[in-house]
């Protein structure tokens, strides 16, 4: 039995030996794999065909059978925002194509779901972020998972001192989990792209405001135990508008022009942050990321679409970051 | 005391506030007293005041034990201790004191920082009405006549359910002027919408309640302040 022919809360139930048995379970080539392919495609404006865009990167990546018959979570990044400030959020527009093309590859279900760090109103950044509207003309459910019925599962990365995670019911259910992060600059940890996205699943209800419990435990440890436990299947990075300076929420726009995509969450961060001229050595929940959960290194990563070299621009880095800087 | 692993605790705050109302003494209550009394927050001496803001050695309450105190939490439990009878007890009292510390430049609260690395943070209607409501016998404070204000201007845009009962609820007690017949009919306006909204969209039972609760009478509410002696 495949990982992907069951769901999270019964892999999880399978996996309980760690991450060692989490290989045996789900087959070496996903979690061992010598090599991720990540894709890079240029997109302009968020008025472009993104549902194409996305499905042309899908069929790059190989992945265009990764959805079908299975129950789709889209997680976009929603913190905050203020009128008119469309480079905090992951726009509207991205989450619809995604939703679009998810349906059209044959997923049963797919559902958008999100729990915001900063806000425990999360109907007031829908409503405030564009996203409520879009999700209710394109008939999206949406489930709050700072709010959402929890389960308790063993925490499979072992970085914090948490013995166990609870995680939102809906998150658990799923088949295939795809974290859709906006393309940004992060004053405690360099960046905030697919892999720190995963912040949100954590039920706000249990970990308190702003995830509180975890950043006692350290940001950069959870975020590799929350990646490590929850295993989204897929990363898709709005980097059309992204953000640089004091991110996540109070940093200036940045034209990217780029969506990144791949099955291999710290293969596309790491891509993500050459884009931005960020060196991954130096980003410490990539630094620290072991083998078991993903390739940083470029030697191991393919890349399809554009080159790093053709997206690269410098993203002004938050207050007392510049160490971060690439050489380049 | 919870171990590092349990849920969160700062429910007990709010679900103190229900039994109180629904019924009165009980040693269910006395033992959620004497809990919330104990529980700490992590505070210290402030390292870096012009980089954090706000004055960390103030206890307050956490979301989780053990971790740093924010606005909501210790609103909470300021209401909740109140409504048993412990509005003079000096952990109510520094709770107050924290509250009108967290408050951001230019009026309203965050979810309880002022600032990040310098940076002022924006005010949340939600967070801002919580603690107006829990410092609501504390009017003669600038920074809450500057959260009045500001929820007077939000009350104008706010639509989601949760924010604007905070909203109402703290513009109710510490600004009723603000609900002339304009304003009330505005009111009745939003709050059907945000009804309507929530049990169309996420059926959030706890948003439905708090609708609800703004529309009655604040003789009503379970934040009343009891005397001393009168809780469980």
């Amino acid at each position: 039995m495949s990982g992907r022919s069951m769901d999270r809360r019964r892999f999880l139930q399978v996996s309980a030996g760690g991450v060692g048995a989490a290989a045996a379970v789900i087959g070496a080539k996903r979690v061992f794999a010598e090599r991720h392919r990540v894709h890079i495609a240029r997109a302009s404006s968020y008025d472009i065909d993104l549902a194409a865009l996305l499905h042309d990167g899908l069929r790059e990546l190989g992945q265009l059978e990764l959805l079908r018959g299975k129950k789709v979570l889209l997680k976009p990044n929603l913190v905050e925002t203020a009128a008119h400030h469309a480079h905090i959020n992951t726009h509207p527009a991205m989450v619809v194509a995604a939703a679009q093309v998810a349906a059209e590859l044959g997923a049963t279900e797919v559902t958008v779901a999100e729990g915001p760090g900063h806000r425990r109103d999360v109907e007031l950044v829908l409503d405030e972020s564009g996203l409520g509207t879009a999700l209710n003309e394109h008939r999206l459910r949406f489930v709050d998972l700072n709010h959402d019925a929890v389960e308790t599962v063993e925490n499979r990365g072992a970085f914090t001192t948490l013995k166990q995670l609870t995680l939102p019911r809906t998150v658990l259910k799923a088949d295939v989990v795809i974290s859709m992060p906006k393309l940004k600059t992060h004053h405690w940890v360099g960046a905030t792209l697919a892999m720190k996205n995963c912040f949100g699943i954590m039920p706000g209800l249990v970990y308190g405001w702003p995830k509180n419990r975890l950043h006692h435990e350290g940001i950069n440890r959870s975020i590799l135990d929350i990646v490590a436990t929850v295993r989204p299947e897929l990363a898709i990075v709005d980097g059309i508008l992204g953000m640089e300076g004091d991110g996540p929420i109070m940093g200036t726009p940045k034209p990217a022009g780029v969506v990144v995509m791949g099955t291999n969450l710290p293969a596309v961060d790491a891509t993500c942050t050459r884009i931005m001229q960020i060196d991954p050595a130096k980003v410490i929940y990539l630094a620290g990321c072991p083998s078991s959960i993903g390739h940083t290194d470029p030697s191991r990563i393919d890349l399809t679409g554009e080159a790093v070299r053709q997206c690269a621009m410098p993203f002004v880095m938050p207050p007392g970051k510049d160490d971060l800087r690439a050489t380049v | 005391m919870p171990s590092q692993d349990a849920p969160s605790d700062w429910h007990t705050f709010p679900a103190m506030l229900c039994l109180r109302q629904l019924s009165g003494r009980s040693d269910t209550l006395q033992r959620a007293v004497d809990w919330t009394l104990a529980a700490r927050a992590k505070h210290w001496k402030n390292p870096d005041p012009a980089n954090l803001g706000h004055d960390t050695s103030l206890e307050g309450w956490s979301w989780v034990a053990g971790t740093h105190a924010w606005a909501e939490p210790t609103a909470y439990a300021l209401m909740a201790l109140e409504a048993c009878g412990h509005a003079d007890h000096p952990r109510a009292v520094e709770a107050r004191t924290m509250l009108v510390d967290r408050a951001v430049a230019g009026g309203g609260w965050n979810y309880g920082n002022k600032m990040v690395l310098g940076t002022n943070l924006r005010p949340f209607p939600g967070t801002t009405g919580i603690v107006l409501t829990a410092l609501r016998h504390r009017t003669e404070e600038p920074s809450v006549q500057a959260g009045i204000r500001y929820l007077q201007q939000q009350i104008r845009t706010v639509r989601s359910a949760m924010s604007l009962a905070w909203t109402i609820i703290a513009l109710k007690l510490l600004a009723p002027d603000t609900f002339d017949a304009a304003g009330q009919t505005r009111v009745d306006e939003v709050t059907d919408a945000a009804l309507t909204h929530t049990m169309n969209t996420s059926g959030n039972a706890h948003h439905l309640a708090l609708v609800l609760l703004s529309t009655q009478q604040p003789e009503r509410w379970p934040f009343n302040r009891q005397p001393a002696g009168a809780n469980a």
